[in-house]
């Protein structure tokens, strides 16, 4: 199985072999840069819907904080990914359609870093909230780092462990992270559990 | 004639094979966590929900299909298939691969 992390910044080579990771899958808010995924970072639906015109064909992840954008972004057929923050907002809606459209919701590490106290405890109980309905809908999930910056990756083992503790089940965000590396660099790769033979 | 067959055959794009009718298709097994499994091939001769009944050269194999990766030549095309897509009933396979197929990012 590979392991693979999903981030906000280019890390350089050595820094997979020390955490873990066959390969990073890095997201950047220009969609003609040679990066693996685009991050469409928008505040409405407006904004979503001109930022996913200027898209083809590319690993696309939803960044916002909005209900109604995320509602919206998890209906379109060219979103993969809704990514994650500390600001993001999934209603119980959002995460059920999320199920039947096959968009994948991020889990990440890295908001709770930043945090402590107060803000980090209602954090682990919306993110316990979360796990529940997605366990609940079957919603494919991705557990990752997130990371925008270097002090913020961390081994895969740790990211692992700490969603493992959450009571989420780990073999189903690496087999998610599989089914996205299979569809982007794949040349076989036809539909989720249909190849050609090489 | 031939030529309008073929042509209607060949409309028929690969990834449709998931919705397609399995009984009378030549298939292999290329994967399978049973060892003894794999390299089975022959026609499919019976369905259920969660097997396939392969009539091999020598005798009838029964073959679960969770967990296990058949090839399969569809469209002229050599496909390896995920047995997990395939878990249900043949007379569901229309309705449900079809839902499949409309879900299904590429």
């Amino acid at each position: 199985m590979i392991s693979v992390d999903f981030t906000r910044f280019e890390p350089s080579d050595g820094v997979k072999k020390l955490l873990g990771f066959d390969e990073f899958i890095v997201f950047s808010s220009n969609p003609s840069d040679g990066s693996s995924g685009y991050l469409l970072k928008c505040d409405s639906v407006a904004d979503l819907l001109s930022g996913l015109k200027k898209v083809e064909d590319k690993l696309t992840g939803v960044l916002s904080g909005d209900l109604k954008v995320n509602r919206e972004a998890v209906m379109r057929k060219k979103v993969d990914i809704i990514l994650d923050s500390p600001e993001r907002r999934l209603d119980y809606g959002t995460l059920k359609l999320a199920a039947e459209k096959d968009v994948i919701i991020e889990l990440s590490l890295f908001k709770f870093l930043n945090t402590a106290g107060l803000k980090r405890l209602r954090l682990f109980g919306e993110t316990n909230d979360v796990l529940r309905v997605l366990k609940k809908f079957d919603v494919p999930y991705i557990f990752t780092s997130g990371a925008e910056e270097f002090y913020q990756l961390r081994h895969s083992k740790q990211i692992n462990d700490f969603f493992a503790f959450l009571g989420a089940e780990v073999e189903k965000s690496d087999h998610n992270k599989e089914r996205i590396v299979k569809r982007i660099s794949s040349d076989n790769y036809i539909i989720d559990g249909v190849e050609l033979e090489p | 004639m031939k030529n309008r067959s073929k042509s209607i055959k060949s409309g028929i794009k690969p990834e449709y094979v998931i919705a397609h009718e399995w009984i009378g298709l030549k298939v292999s097994v290329k994967e399978s966590p049973n060892k003894s499994e794999v390299g089975i091939c022959g026609e499919v001769v019976d369905e259920t929900m969660n097997t396939f009944l392969i009539k091999t050269k020598k005798s009838l194999k029964k073959v679960a299909k969770k967990n296990r990766v058949f090839g399969v030549n569809f469209q002229e095309k050599n496909l390896r298939i995920n047995g997990n897509y395939l878990c249900f009933r043949p007379e569901d396979r229309i309705k449900r691969g079809i839902i499949l197929l409309r879900k299904a990012k590429r």
